[in-house]
């Protein structure tokens, strides 16, 4: 078997800080699937693909134009979210309440939006400094204090999204519509325009994501892929449209990745975790923390 | 003015046509151009690399055609996109060989697509130019390998490494043949050269989370880490190594100058780089080399050795249809390529008489403080070939 132990209480611990960072990056990716999920009932392919967007726009903002990555990240949230509201407006909004269609086209839109970008930028891939260099180190357990950033931002970003859904109106009718459309509608909520707006909000969410995944990962028209398996797997174990779902199930998928990486290799480590996965889904098929739907 | 022109026109097309007529006997065949294949992938997950292969190939026919052609015939390409697919690849070739009847093609990318065209040209009896480095153990008569193998390479690169940067090495890979290849090669060469493996990890192809492999080399305390990972896993190692703060310089048979634009100086300074071809190379051949590229290529890319084996591989066809009696004859093509010699910016290289694979050099740069790639090490003559 391809074990090996890990050999002190140090490397574990590493471990378990590694798999902290790769949790908030899965979390940041995933959020914004599960809010258009949960509210639209909509699949969108495309997601990956507005992380590289939000990847993209980091790169021509810090290493084009110069600015600081601070200025990125919202850049990064504001375009990934007006080419959600473009893809909310002339596509989604025709294909209302056909899954397999709306699917189709969104996996469409991924494949149009990863080529454009091989035609502007190139299919080589570009580099986005990192913004803050440096470690912290305790004996063998090294952590970037890159990672720790990603961490806290992201937690950051959970809470502030659960205070925008809780706390305000537009919050409110967001909640409202996922719960029963028809009767928000009844009640006098426009629906059309909560749905663009929530589909702009997820989108920009992935792009934030993008932006902060570009100093430590490979930026690329084709760099998608893997973030949008990684958001699915989390949004399906989580539960769609519980945030506190995907907040576990992105601790999950990290966490074991990482530990079951750590103790044998990282192949091997990918099948467990869609091992787990399968096994979840099988038992609970509307995920861990699956909220009741009417 | 223009009347003059059109007179002038006329009057050289008039003599450039009774020249033609005077050389050959049949004169339509003598000014009809010939058909080659140009087979790679501008969309898809292998684009990155095979964008670089089509560069150097078009620069080189460009070039070809610039000078006079093959015989003062001129090259015509027919260009096929099978989008990183192997299946596709292998459909195309079929269409360019029995459709477009092309005297050669040049082209594919990964092992994978060259096995998937490899019987198609073999039972058409046609030809392929392979311009990717890989990881040798292959042989046929209707495939020339361009690229350079363990033997010219890897060998080399471990036992210089050995005597030079460490004994304890770290292999790393994405999971797929070549690099797998690479290393237990890499193995048989630490063993007979006295080195040792303290650890050897693979991640999922395109993987870019490298937490735990991270805390296995800090584990381990290589002197070095010796990686075969390539597109997008190769650009976040290398950063996220140096977000860690490890020290142990990583040694890559895949990175190129262009990946390390993507990479950034302060991640990928003093790592070591083996293949046949830098962009930093001094020759005069090359320095006009990398003058056309820059000019020709304006897409923020840089002269790599996959560009050069794309070029390479298109300068050695146009040498064998030269030398060939009937260039249109394609057994006679792969005739002359025997032996046949040619002056690249990597140097003068040639084919191998028995194997069909090239006499190429062996370079290793160490990338410095400027984020350029110095070349420390040189073979002295090019190194033939043993797949």
């Amino acid at each position: 078997m391809p074990f090996n132990e890990v050999n002190s209480m140090d490397s574990f611990l590493a471990l378990l800080l590694n798999g902290l960072n790769s949790s908030a990056l899965i979390l940041l990716a995933a959020l914004g699937m599960v809010i258009i999920c949960g509210l639209m009932n909509v699949i969108n392919l495309a997601h990956g693909e507005l992380i590289m967007v939000g990847a993209y726009t980091a790169f021509s903002v810090t290493q084009v134009a110069g600015l600081s990555f601070a200025v990125a990240v919202p850049a990064a949230f504001v375009v990934s979210a007006a080419v959600g509201a473009a893809m909310e407006l002339l596509v989604i909004r025709k294909l209302t309440g056909r899954p397999a269609e709306t699917m189709l086209a969104t996996f469409g839109i991924s494949v149009v939006l990863q080529q454009v970008t091989n035609l502007i930028f190139g299919a080589q891939s570009q580099y986005v400094a990192i913004p803050i260099e440096g470690n912290l180190s305790a004996g063998r357990v090294v952590i970037p204090y890159y990672n720790i950033f990603t961490i806290l931002f992201a937690a950051a970003v959970s809470a502030g999204t659960v205070l925008l859904l809780k706390k305000t109106r537009f919050g409110k009718r967001v909640r409202a519509i996922t719960q029963n459309r028809t009767m928000a509608e009844c009640l006098g909520i426009n629906s059309a325009r909560i749905d663009t707006l929530t589909f702009a909000f997820g989108c920009g969410l992935a792009g934030m994501a993008g932006a902060l995944a570009a100093p430590v990962k490979s930026v690329s028209p084709f760099m998608g892929g893997p973030y949008l398996v990684s958001s699915f797997m989390t949004s399906v174990v989580g539960g769609i449209a519980s945030f506190f779902g995907t907040a576990v199930g992105s601790l999950l998928v990290g966490e074991s990745t990482a530990l079951l990486g750590g103790v044998s290799n990282d192949v091997f480590a990918s099948i467990l975790v869609f091992l787990l996965i399968i096994a979840v889904i099988r038992f609970k098929p509307e995920g861990l923390f699956a909220k009741e739907r009417r | 003015m223009k009347k003059r022109l059109c007179i002038l026109l006329t009057c050289t097309m008039l003599l450039f046509g009774l020249m033609a007529g005077c050389g050959g006997r049949q004169d339509t065949a003598a000014s009809k151009p010939i058909k080659i294949g140009v087979l790679y992938s501008l969309s898809g997950v292998t684009s990155v690399s095979e964008k670089q292969l089509y560069d150097g190939t078009k620069l080189a026919i460009e070039e070809i055609n610039r000078n006079g052609g093959i015989n003062g015939r001129k090259i015509e390409t027919v260009f096929a996109d099978y989008a990183s697919d192997p299946a596709r690849a292998a459909d195309k070739a079929r269409k360019l060989v029995l459709d477009d009847k092309v005297t050669a093609i040049i082209g594919t990318c990964s092992s994978s697509a060259r096995k998937a065209v490899k019987p198609v040209v073999e039972r058409y009896r046609s030809l392929l130019i392979y311009p990717q480095s890989y990881e040798g153990q292959e042989q046929s008569k209707n495939i020339v390998y361009v690229g350079c193998i363990p033997n010219q390479q890897a060998e080399i690169f471990v036992n210089w490494l050995l005597k030079n940067a460490g004994k304890k090495f770290f292999l790393i890979g994405c999971d797929f043949v070549y690099p797998k290849v690479e290393n237990k090669l890499a193995k048989t060469y630490l063993q007979k050269g006295g080195g040792s493996v303290v650890g050897e990890e693979y991640v999922p192809y395109g993987s870019t989370d490298f937490s735990s492999v991270l805390n296995k080399i800090k584990t381990s305390d290589p002197d070095l880490i010796y990686s075969e990972l390539t597109g997008d896993s190769n650009v976040a190692f290398y950063k996220q190594y140096s977000a860690y703060g490890l020290k142990a310089p990583i040694a890559s048979l895949t990175t190129n100058e262009t990946v390390l634009k993507s990479i950034g100086i302060s991640a990928a300074k003093n790592s070591y780089i083996c293949v046949d071809y830098f962009k930093n190379v001094k020759n005069p051949v090359n320095r006009k080399f990398v003058e056309t590229y820059a000019q020709k290529i304006r897409d923020g890319t840089e002269p790599t050795y996959a560009v050069m084996g794309g070029y390479n591989g298109a300068l050695f066809l146009a040498g064998a249809l030269k030398k060939a009696k009937n260039p249109e004859d394609t057994q006679q093509v792969i005739a002359a390529f025997r032996g046949l010699k040619i002056d690249s910016p990597s140097g003068t290289i040639s084919i191998d008489g028995g194997n069909n694979h090239t006499n190429l050099y062996c370079r290793i740069g160490k990338v410095d403080e400027k984020g350029e790639i110095n070349v420390i090490y040189e073979s002295k003559n090019p190194i033939a070939p043993k797949p």
